[in-house]
């Protein structure tokens, strides 16, 4: 009885490790690696509810993006779901583009998923978000 | 064994079964309703490692579900949850300052036993959710939670009370189905997706409920059990979530039928979400549970009242990637009926 309490005692303790924190982002590069982005929360650190992300996008010769098709969709992939609400882009110029009504409907590691299609090159980037 | 919190019909009734069960051992009938309290206490803890990590603070429970010695019952439960912190990707427990997420669930549920060693029982809950997020108004949705229906085994029953040794009293094997009848996250039409009230995926689960009896008034309880999360598809792409293990150890002071007394601690975790295939990094989830649970028996052998109160603990490494954590109060009333 008391080796199995033990047994049972120090799985729990076991299963207790806190792991590496993960990372926020800054600058992303796309998964193609054809763009490049430099990503900012408002608020930053993002929190629960609305928010927005503001994207300088170049390409990777450096070249600012001016006009693009741009799609965003914030997804939780820990527990596989995303928001009811897409997210509105609009370009400000100077290669900024603003991702906006982000919306994170709890706390966690979120992602914002963003299809870019500019230049004739389509590709898509990833920005992590720890949302408090 | 009567005390003097037996009202007559109660000591009637309790006199009836114990001749009825004369032929086994006057102690026999006893023995059996305690094994059933400390059934019903091992249900809390149950009902505390199931809680569901994501949408929703509160999880499917085993409402309902038939003890030893029990041949069928139904139950009512009310549960509400608070959430007051959550546990990030790297199990870090950090307050809820943004957010606010209150759970009230009322779920019934029933069950019969077929025949001695067999029972079926199933749980569908009803799930009044809160939630408010930044300084945007609060949005509430009600909605049905994913249900359950379950068949438990008793492989070995030894109504026997132990005499100076602990006696190995209970092994039940445990099945259940959890359905997918809550709305799904990926199905929300909320922009706080209060109205997300289920986990979206069936989940099959296998499990070993044991029980030891200890000298004089005390009970050990524990439990296992590992549930398949079947795949979904979502915008055409196959999401995988991670397969559940479950574990729980109570301890329960059980001085007569009527009064049970007891706590535990419970840790439910999922393994790595797939998508397409692909293991998603720092994607598993853990939460480890406290519980405190009162058992008092209103009228014997027919009408119990359990309250219970759980509760994740606000400490780093306790849980991970769990968005809403907190504490959950439960009372719940259930109608057996014994042969």
């Amino acid at each position: 009885m008391r080796a199995s309490a033990l047994f049972i005692f120090a799985l729990l303790c076991s299963a207790c490790g806190v792991d590496d924190p993960a990372s926020d982002s800054g600058v992303v590069t796309s998964t193609a690696g054809l763009f490049e982005a430099e990503a900012q929360f408002d608020p930053d650190p993002p929190a629960v509810g609305k928010n927005s992300l503001s994207l300088r996008l170049q390409t990777r010769d450096g070249v600012l993006v001016e006009e693009a098709e741009i799609s965003a969709e914030p997804w939780m992939p820990a527990h596989s779901h995303g928001v009811a609400v897409r997210p509105i882009v609009r370009a400000e110029g100077d290669g900024v583009f603003l991702v906006d009504e982000v919306r994170f409907t709890m706390p966690g590691t979120w992602e914002v998923r963003i299809d870019i299609e500019a230049t004739n090159m389509r590709d898509s980037l990833v920005v992590s978000a720890d949302v408090q | 064994m009567c005390n003097e919190r037996v009202g007559g019909t109660a000591r009637a009734q309790l006199g009836r079964l114990y001749r009825s069960r004369r032929r086994h051992g006057r102690s026999e009938g006893t023995a059996i309703l305690a094994a059933a309290v400390v059934g019903l206490c091992g249900t809390a803890l149950s009902r505390s490692a199931r809680a569901q990590a994501c949408c929703t603070a509160t999880g499917n429970s085993d409402v309902g579900v038939v003890q030893p010695g029990v041949q069928a019952a139904l139950a009512v439960q009310a549960s509400w949850e608070h959430a007051a912190f959550s546990y990030a990707a790297d199990g870090r427990q950090r307050a809820l300052r943004n957010a606010s997420a209150d759970d009230w669930v009322l779920s019934f549920g029933g069950g019969v036993r077929l025949f001695e060693p067999l029972a079926l029982h199933a749980a569908a809950p009803m799930r009044l959710q809160r939630r408010r997020l930044g300084d945007e108004t609060a949005q509430n949705a009600l909605r049905p939670g994913d249900s359950l229906v379950g068949a438990r085994y008793l492989v070995l029953h030894d109504p026997l009370p132990a005499h100076g040794a602990a006696r190995f009293s209970q092994l039940e094997i445990a099945s259940f189905a959890k359905l997918p009848t809550g709305r799904d996250a990926t199905e929300s039409e909320t922009s706080s997706g209060v109205d997300a009230t289920g986990d979206g995926v069936l989940q099959l689960g296998l499990g070993v409920d044991a029980a030891v009896r200890l000298p004089r008034v005390h009970w050990l309880d524990a439990g296992v059990g590992f549930a398949l999360r079947l795949p979904k598809e979502v915008s055409g792409r196959k999401l995988d979530p991670g397969d559940e293990i479950t574990l729980r150890a109570g301890y329960a002071w059980v001085p007569d039928v009527f009064l049970a007394l007891g706590g535990g601690v419970s840790y439910r975790g999922t393994l790595a979400t797939k998508e397409e295939g692909t293991d998603i990094p720092a994607s598993e989830t853990r939460r480890i549970r406290a519980t405190v649970f009162a058992r008092h028996t209103l009228r014997h052998p027919i009408w119990h009242l359990m309250t219970s109160l759980s509760s994740d603990l606000p400490m780093d490494g306790f849980g991970k990637n769990v968005p809403y954590a907190g504490s959950t109060l439960s009372i719940s009333v259930q109608r057996s009926w014994v042969k």
